[in-house]
């Protein structure tokens, strides 16, 4: 009778703690690493002139480039910097199967953006990037160079290095290369 | 009377388990940005970009001061056409988006409905709201105009 009881005991307090645990739902929570996306994307051509003297002779150079800027307001934690990419049509820039082609850190500072940036809380940022043919022949980066009076694409996404997270891109933006256009 | 006091021990850990709340998710919205301001028509006209996803997200709030320190301390929204108090400047045809989008606004008076004045410079800024959890996001960049009723 002693053992019956205790049984009964036993089997009871079992009973209420598998009732306790599973009684209520514990919601998971989904970790979702999201980030703002950076807006406003413009392009625009300048360029920097150069004068080289060569035997009294001088020669006047000028090389053409594009300057990219948006805006941006990252405090995310997990925020690392943001990568651009182009492409050769609008079609091409939003073709999830890379059709679209990454450009390379200017700076030389990451492989894996093409501007490196840390997150800020206070109010949102201008940032600014110049691309130019000279420092497009990274091979992780499938580029070729500019070529006169093509149109050009570009959209810029915010990413987070150490989830692999990526905002929704920017509006899109374009801009025809000109090799003759002087500022 | 141990019996007693553990089984009692155990249905009070059951009946108050069940009054635990599952994690609270956190609130946030995407910030508006690029938002500028002209002169058009008569009317300064705001423009700028959103991209928000959010299932709560309900709409934009404009807010608009005579510098920038008071834009940022007191600035005061617009109230959106209806004059309905617990919905944002701009709501109305505004729903998540997936993609960047473009928003303009036009503005032919003060947010408490004065004349804007010709040669004041007005400042703005942009807000994401939630309705439903009555939450603005951080402000978007902020801009200016020299109203001058061209």
């Amino acid at each position: 009778m002693c053992k019956l009881k205790t049984y009964f005991l036993f089997l009871t307090t079992s009973l209420f703690v598998v009732i306790a645990l599973t009684a209520c739902e514990i919601e998971q929570y989904d970790v979702s690493y999201s980030l703002s996306a950076p807006l406003g994307l413009n392009a625009y051509l300048t360029n920097s002139i150069s004068t080289v003297i060569t035997n009294s002779t001088t020669n006047t150079y000028t090389n053409n480039y594009f300057k990219l800027g948006f805006w941006g307001f990252n405090s995310e934690p997990y925020f690392s910097g943001y990568k651009v990419y182009t492409a050769d049509s609008l079609s091409d820039l939003t073709n999830k199967t890379n059709s679209y082609r990454g450009i390379y850190d200017q700076s030389d500072v990451s492989n894996t953006l093409t501007l490196a940036a840390t997150p800020v809380s206070t109010e949102a940022t201008y940032y600014t990037i110049a691309v130019s043919n000279d420092t497009l022949t990274n091979t992780n980066y499938l580029y070729t160079d500019f070529v006169h009076s093509n149109t050009y694409y570009f959209f810029v996404m915010a990413y987070g290095d150490d989830f692999d997270a990526y905002s929704v891109p920017s509006n899109p933006t374009n801009i025809t290369y000109l090799t003759n256009w002087t500022n | 009377m141990k019996k007693i006091f553990i089984v009692s021990i155990f249905t009070i850990l059951f009946f108050a388990s069940c009054g635990i709340e599952g994690f609270e998710p956190i609130i946030e919205l995407k910030p508006p940005l690029a938002l500028t301001a002209k002169m058009y028509s008569n009317k300064i006209r705001l423009e700028f970009w959103g991209a928000n996803d959010e299932e709560y997200f309900s709409g934009y709030d404009v807010y608009v001061s005579d510098t920038t320190e008071n834009l940022k301390n007191e600035g005061k929204p617009y109230l959106n056409a209806d004059e309905l108090d617990n919905k944002a400047t701009m709501w109305e045809n505004i729903e998540p988006v997936s993609i960047a989008t473009k928003y303009t606004y036009d503005i032919d008076e003060t947010y408490d409905k004065k004349e804007l004045v010709v040669g004041i410079d007005y400042f703005f800024f942009v807000r994401a709201f939630s309705e439903y959890y009555s939450f603005r996001s951080k402000p978007s960049n902020i801009t200016n105009v020299l109203y001058t009723n061209e």
